[in-house]
């Protein structure tokens, strides 16, 4: 069947350039906004951290949140498109939760002197961490497309209904932190959405030369 | 409903027949109990009274994980999960035939781990025996709920034995929390909180739906 | 404080490289993609 111009496919190419544009200007302004944010009194400026690991911790959590909701569209429906979109949030949801991984006990050290300690919420993140490996591995070690999108789906809607959300709302923020803060949540959100829509393109990419392989039928034409 | 209790029968039956899951599970969890009681030596009592909930799950995990593994093995082995996909009945049926199967031999390997483990631990569980029976009871639906899910998947990919456990215990976090915070509570003043038993509660509720209907999507051929 | 320069410069870092590698993937499958229609002479099929 052809899949090579799905609407997912088309979203992601119309959004990757307007998306692309949009990071680099926020990008830059957050830096500039880091930098002159006001020192807290106590913290110094490990402080600063606040300004990319919950931001990172949103992105993990909108990536997952999109594994399954589009495992669960894809159960339902049967488009293979869904399964994509799922694999490619998935994916580079990992990169976010596993920098969200790193700079936590870089926080945790900086701010209590240790680095890890079982509070709820670095627990929770590590959960999540868990969650998207597992999941990543279910995929890898599945054989049959079809049956490791359905099993996959499956684990990822089970997933996520095992991660607490109040994760999100943390402690009020101090003078001058908010628009770092802000500035910082929307970078990582529009880099996840950046690198989504490349993902996904790739994603279709790879369908449509995976269709060619099947069915050669001399010079085509692309 | 018919096709539930075929199951839970049939599995029953089979199980009561040749007993190997039920004394597998038994004496594995025997094992942990006194290598988790030799992992802790010169520990004061109370010390020991206060870790011995979370070592009490810990026993309880692997006694589980060890069943379910096996859970599908009897059909795999015997090319019978298309048998299981063809029932002429709502796949989530047998999904609660295979759940309820695996958490009463879970059940049985759970009380005599328990009467093991107050023994080894020195911890007189009988005055809260009804209660923590209770709490048990609900960690165990969780983990058969969705334990059964999964095994059916895990029983299709590589590394089976393996799979299982990676996918299970990040799923059950929700589970222990509650159920090792309740059986601390009971060990400790002999009261059972609330809270843990509400998390309990809304856990297995979920993973109960969810696995119904997921099962559906699991079964393939 | 150093700390703070590492999670930042790991965290730009890792997603900088990523996108890199997605861009080379596209790329590479973009060209596959259009070799693959070529007549079949003389270019060997690159998997």
């Amino acid at each position: 069947m052809g899949t090579s111009q799905a609407p997912l496919d088309r979203i992601a190419a119309a959004l990757r350039a307007p998306s692309g544009w949009l990071l680099a200007a926020i990008f830059a302004t957050w830096l500039v906004a880091v930098a002159r944010a006001p020192l807290d009194s106590m913290q110094g400026v490990i402080q600063k951290i606040l300004y990319v690991h919950p931001p990172l911790a949103f992105a993990a959590y909108l990536g997952f949140s999109l594994t399954a909701i589009g495992g669960a569209l894809f159960l339902w429906r049967g488009d293979e498109a869904y399964d994509r979109l799922a694999r490619s949030a998935a994916e580079v949801g990992v990169l976010f939760c596993t920098l969200m991984i790193v700079t936590g006990p870089i926080w945790a050290k900086g701010t209590w002197g240790r680095w890890w300690s079982w509070d709820l919420r670095l627990t929770i993140t590590l959960l999540l961490w868990f969650v998207y490996l597992a999941y990543l591995l279910l995929r890898s070690f599945t054989e049959g497309s079809e049956r490791a999108a359905r099993f996959a789906a499956v684990y990822g809607i089970a997933g996520l209904l095992v991660i607490p959300p109040n994760n999100l709302g943390r402690g009020s923020l101090g003078e001058g932190m908010g628009t770092p803060f802000a500035l910082g949540a929307a970078v990582c959100l529009v880099a996840f959405l950046h690198l989504l829509t490349r993902r996904v393109e790739i994603e279709g990419l790879r369908a449509r030369l995976a269709e060619k392989l099947l069915a050669p039928r001399g010079a085509g034409r692309a | 409903m018919n096709t539930l209790a075929a199951i839970l029968w049939k599995d029953l039956v089979s199980e009561w027949r040749s007993r190997d899951r039920v004394v597998a599970m038994g004496l594995f969890a025997f094992l942990v109990v006194v290598v988790l009681r030799f992992a802790l030596p010169g520990t004061d009592p109370a010390e020991v009274r206060r870790l011995a909930p979370g070592l009490l799950w810990v026993a309880y995990v692997f006694a589980a994980l060890l069943g379910l593994n096996r859970a599908f093995a009897l059909e795999l082995e015997n090319d019978a999960l298309a048998g299981l996909a063809l029932a002429p009945a709502d796949r989530g049926w047998v999904f609660l035939g295979k759940a309820a199967a695996n958490f009463v031999l879970l059940a049985v390997v759970q009380a005599a781990t328990a009467i093991v483990f107050g023994v080894a631990f020195a911890l007189d569980l009988w005055p809260v025996a009804g209660r923590l029976a209770l709490v048990v009871a609900l960690g165990s639906l969780g983990i058969c709920a969705v334990g059964t899910l999964f095994s059916a998947v895990a029983v299709r990919t590589r590394y089976r034995e393996v799979m299982l456990p990676l996918l299970l215990l990040p799923l059950l976090m929700p589970v222990l929390l509650g159920a090792v915070a309740a059986t601390a509570a009971l060990v400790a003043d002999g009261v059972l909180p609330f809270p843990p038993i509400q998390l309990l509660l809304v856990t297995d509720a979920t993973f109960l739906i969810v696995s119904f209907v997921g099962f559906e999507y699991v079964l393939d051929e | 404080m150093l700390y703070v320069i590492a999670a930042y410069t790991v965290a730009i870092g890792t997603v900088g490289a990523y996108l890199i590698r997605l861009v080379r993937e596209r790329r590479r499958l973009e060209r596959d993609l259009t070799g693959y229609v070529d007549p079949p002479s003389s270019q060997p099929f690159r998997g």
